[in-house]
């Protein structure tokens, strides 16, 4: 099930809160489970059956775990043995077609007569759910979480509808103490309604408008500079609201029911380096590569050499995870390589102050990533580079121009001053401290949790008040600031959203279907 | 926020929802689907939602206002559509990009002239 579509918004989640909010607390984790089963099942019953081996195996790997003791031998190998199983599950449903493709793409190459196999159906959303059990059997190893006895709280943690199919990457350590016990406030579910419809209104009314527009551009066969550029941009903003859309319908599902998830999005494209935007974008992703690839790699203990290896390497497979496609593991060795090199020149990935130069020019690193990241095969990509960088003719190929609407126009427009405006604001509102503090030392073999998570203000909170005392955080902890800190901004935004919902639903009864570009990963 | 304040914002969200989600149940009286979509490989599913979707009760009207707001707004017709002069409306088709496209139109002008030279040897 797709949360942008009638079926989601008007008969499972209205069916699904009432049930909710009528069971007994004791009861509210079973239901989750079952309605997140449900939700999954309406793609394809039969692949639930996989999902629920899945979520079985981890659990009982994860007693085994937690039986042998924290990083003991014997606790190593029933680690070792559930993760080389999750991967192998993960490989084959992801990687086999595209293995078996590039072997007999050799073998044809040299004569040989190439193997054949059927092809394998990719089970939606099993890139996220792999990656939540295997952090949970590595936390349950390194110490960082007991391992969970109450099979209904796991599969539900595993299940869990708002994040089940594109993310957010959830860690269970984050979540258990929320199953046993979570307030539901009016205030929570509140906020969670407006999270919810700012992230429909993202999806539906941007990111579907931009859709076609970069569709379009980049299946143009003989693209102009002007297509290209068109393309490139309509596709970068296109991304950003349609994932960060998802994520935040994501998030504001789980306020509904009493969670609260990590946040996924910091306005990314303010960034400016490289290691910046990692910091703001798919967070969650990036978290779970520091924490379980890049530091099981070594991070940066074992000398500087080893530490570029191993960004790259955990940006290359970060990319591969994205799906079995050359793309995106040039886009990954794209981003990977940026990274060393930023480490490599000492930059301040925290600056004060916005350098315009610095900014543009991560921002073209960015866009020229995800040109490859939205090409179907390296010959897109070529294309579309080809008409980027020839800066021939700067007008639009007349194909595009017959095509290309106000609206669409208009609304890459209102997508470029949203980020620009919610960019720079929170660029200001969170600024690093002035005092250079010492950088937080992660350990390789340290806990996981050696970077403090995120911790919300309390609305009308000054975010930088947690540094004053009286507040028990810590000041390392990240606060995401309340987001309106007066009241009367709040009530015409909430009005806004109100109305822009309900014309997005409209929108949405008007264009037929509407999947999220994630949905694939 | 007071609290009146937040449970109206809730109950309006709320609302649309129940409100939408009752009135739309009326599509499904009377519809059942062929015996080929199973319910095990999600043909099923796929099935009802597609209905569900096409009968949505705001369709209708959420197809006509964007419309109009598309064509005030703009002077544009609804994705698909190409507005011609004295009121006619036209496909926007030909306006995809399609690979190999200068090869489909030669096939096509051929198929054209060949149907042309049909046509005048029985006439």
């Amino acid at each position: 099930m797709v949360f942008s579509s009638n079926v989601f918004l008007f008969l499972f989640l209205p069916i699904f809160l009432g049930l909710y909010y009528l069971s007994g607390i004791r009861y509210r984790n079973l239901l989750l489970l079952i309605a997140s089963y449900v939700f999954y099942a309406w793609w394809r019953v039969d692949f639930l059956a996989l999902f629920a081996a899945v979520t079985l195996w981890n659990y009982w790997i994860g007693l085994k775990v937690g039986a042998a003791g924290v990083r003991t031998k014997p606790a190593q190998r029933w680690l070792l043995l559930g993760v080389a199983v999750d991967l192998c599950i993960l490989g084959y449903f992801k990687y086999a077609n595209f293995g078996v493709d590039s072997i007999n793409a050799m073998m044809t190459s040299v004569g040989l007569s190439p193997f054949i196999l059927t092809h394998v159906l990719l089970p939606i959303g099993i890139s996220f759910y792999i990656f939540e059990s295997i952090s949970y059997i590595i936390d349950v190893y390194r110490g960082d979480t007991p391992a969970t006895r109450n099979l209904i709280d796991f599969a539900a943690f595993v299940a869990i509808f708002p994040h089940l199919i594109a993310g957010p990457v959830l860690r269970f350590r984050d979540l258990a103490d929320q199953f046993n016990n979570r307030t539901h406030t009016l205030d929570k579910f509140s906020e969670g309604c407006t999270r919810f419809m700012q992230g429909f209104i993202k999806k539906v009314f941007i990111a579907d408008t931009l859709a076609v527009v970069a569709d379009h551009c980049f299946a143009l066969q003989a693209p102009t500079t002007g297509d290209a550029w068109l393309g490139a941009l309509a596709y970068t903003a296109q991304l950003y609201f349609d994932f960060s859309g998802y994520s935040d319908m994501a998030i504001g599902l789980g306020l509904m029911m009493g969670f609260r998830f990590m946040e996924n999005f910091k306005q990314p494209y303010i960034s400016q380096s490289i290691t910046e935007f990692w910091r703001r974008w798919h967070i969650s992703l990036s978290t779970w590569l520091r924490d379980y690839l890049y530091i099981t790699l070594g991070g940066n203990r074992k000398g500087t050499l080893m530490t570029y290896r191993n960004l790259f390497l955990t940006m290359l497979l970060g990319g591969l995870w994205h799906g079995a496609n050359i793309t995106y593991i040039v886009w990954g060795a794209w981003h990977g390589m940026w990274l060393a090199i930023e480490k490599a020149l000492g930059l301040n990935t925290s600056p004060r102050s916005i350098n315009p130069i610095r900014w543009a020019l991560t921002f073209l690193l960015v866009v020229m990533g995800w040109v490859i990241f939205r090409s179907e095969n390296l010959h897109v990509a070529g294309r579309m580079y080809g008409a980027m960088f020839s800066f021939g003719e700067w007008s639009l190929s007349e194909l595009n121009q017959a095509s290309l609407t106000g609206l669409q126009v208009a609304t890459l427009i209102v997508a470029y001053m949203t980020l620009a405006f919610f960019g720079i604001r929170d660029f200001y509102t969170n600024r690093p401290p002035e005092k250079t503090k010492p950088a937080v030392n992660v350990e390789a073999d340290g806990p996981a949790s050696a970077t403090p998570g995120m911790i919300k203000a309390v609305p009308g909170d000054n975010p930088a008040s947690i540094h004053e005392p009286g507040y028990t955080v810590g000041v390392e902890a990240t606060v995401q600031p309340a987001y309106w800190t007066a009241d009367w901004s709040r009530y015409v935004m909430r009005t806004l959203v109100l109305v822009l919902f309900i014309a997005s639903i409209f929108k949405l009864s008007a264009q037929s279907f509407s999947p999220f570009l994630y949905f694939q990963f | 926020m007071t609290r009146s304040l937040r449970i109206l914002y809730i109950a309006l969200f709320l609302l649309t929802l129940f409100a939408l989600g009752v009135w739309s149940t009326r599509s499904f009286f009377g519809f059942n689907t062929s015996a080929e979509t199973t319910v095990l490989n999600g043909r099923w599913t796929k099935a009802v939602e597609t209905h569900y979707d096409a009968e949505f009760p705001i369709k209708r009207l959420g197809t006509n206002l964007w419309a109009a707001l598309d064509f005030k707004l703009f002077n544009e017709g609804r994705p698909g559509v190409v507005l011609g002069r004295d009121q006619w409306l036209y496909s926007d088709e030909e306006f995809n990009p399609i690979v190999n496209e200068e090869l489909n139109l030669q096939g096509n002008y051929a198929l054209v002239e060949g149907v042309r030279q049909t046509l005048k040897a029985k006439a």
